[in-house]
């Protein structure tokens, strides 16, 4: 088995034996380097109350490349588009093979608590966000009621 | 063990490539719903007639449809605007994908895309017998047109 997939492996082996709270990444199918993810909302964030979908794939040039990861569940935030895109400079120019599954998920988790209106991805949700945060942030709770699952706060503290 | 992209990045990689304008400009294509379709099921294209032809300065939309099985199963494809290809699109504007190759040797784990498929429908416009074939009025649709469907000359 190659290097690389001796990486992966430990990568999964160590989510699955230490796990982020509020976080779960698990392979799909046969798929060593496709997961399906669930992130609860930050506590402190409108998106409190909801567990979100995402996907998550190595490309071959892992980790040299960054991992490609997008949400499925609907978003309203500016730096995620309609189709679940996440503008994080991290998972671009800022990628460095020193980080890891575990980073990059610990800081989309860490985006959803700070959106940051002045680089943003879906320019509507921005403008909002800039104009009228409050009435931005109501939307956003709103959409998390709508298309998340809602969280089961007791599971989490059960693991900890 | 399977280690091959899934189809939805496959299909993000394929629209990221269209958006920053991939081909020479005489095929294009983009989701049709870009609002509301998170599993790029639905697309719209559009094909340049090629030079020396009957399609010559004429654009023709074609509708793509990429199943939940994409790539392992090959897209449809539906022409909007009328065009005569003879025994390759059907009377309602279907695109018989024994007719055209890149369908009908669809290889999932090749390099074949949206983009190929539009690129193997426009080549086949500049080939004989198609290329002096007696077109339909420009312009002219099998659908009715809707008034959303003009965005999708964009």
């Amino acid at each position: 088995m190659s290097m690389v997939s001796k990486r992966i492996l430990k990568e999964v082996d160590r989510l699955r034996q230490d796990p982020v709270p509020g976080i779960v990444a698990e392979p799909i199918e046969d798929n060593i380097r496709y997961f399906s993810v669930r992130m609860n909302g930050p506590n402190d964030s409108p998106y409190a109350d909801g567990c979100f979908t995402l996907e998550l794939y190595l490309p071959d040039e892992y980790p040299m490349l960054p991992p490609k990861v997008r949400f499925l569940t609907k978003m309203y935030h500016p730096n995620i588009d309609k189709l679940g895109r996440i503008c994080l400079d991290i998972l671009k120019d800022k990628w460095s093979p020193a980080l890891q599954i575990r980073t990059v998920l610990l800081s989309i988790q860490a985006l959803l608590s700070a959106p940051n209106p002045d680089d943003p991805l879906a320019n509507d949700v921005a403008e909002q966000w800039k104009t009228d945060e409050r009435k931005a942030i109501e939307t956003a709770v709103k959409w998390t009621a709508l298309y998340a699952e809602r969280v089961v706060r007791n599971d989490v503290a059960k693991r900890e | 063990m399977n280690t091959k992209p899934p189809r939805n990045f496959l299909l993000l990689d394929e629209l990221e490539r269209s958006e920053k304008g991939a081909s020479d400009g005489s095929c294009t294509y983009g989701l049709e719903n870009p609002e509301d379709d998170v599993f790029m099921i639905n697309w719209v294209g559009s094909i340049l007639g090629p030079p020396n032809t009957h399609f010559q300065n004429r654009i023709y939309a074609v509708k793509l449809k990429c199943g939940m099985d994409y790539p392992k199963v090959p897209p449809t494809v539906v022409f909007e605007t009328k065009i005569n290809l003879v025994n390759v699109v059907k009377a309602d504007g279907t695109v018989d994908p024994k007719m055209l190759d890149v369908l009908n040797k669809w290889d999932s784990t090749s390099s074949h895309t949206l983009l190929s498929v539009l690129m193997g429908l426009r080549n086949l416009m500049a080939k004989d017998p198609h290329r002096k074939a007696i077109q339909p009025e420009e312009g002219t649709t099998y659908v009715v047109k809707k008034t959303d469907s003009v965005q999708a000359g964009r």
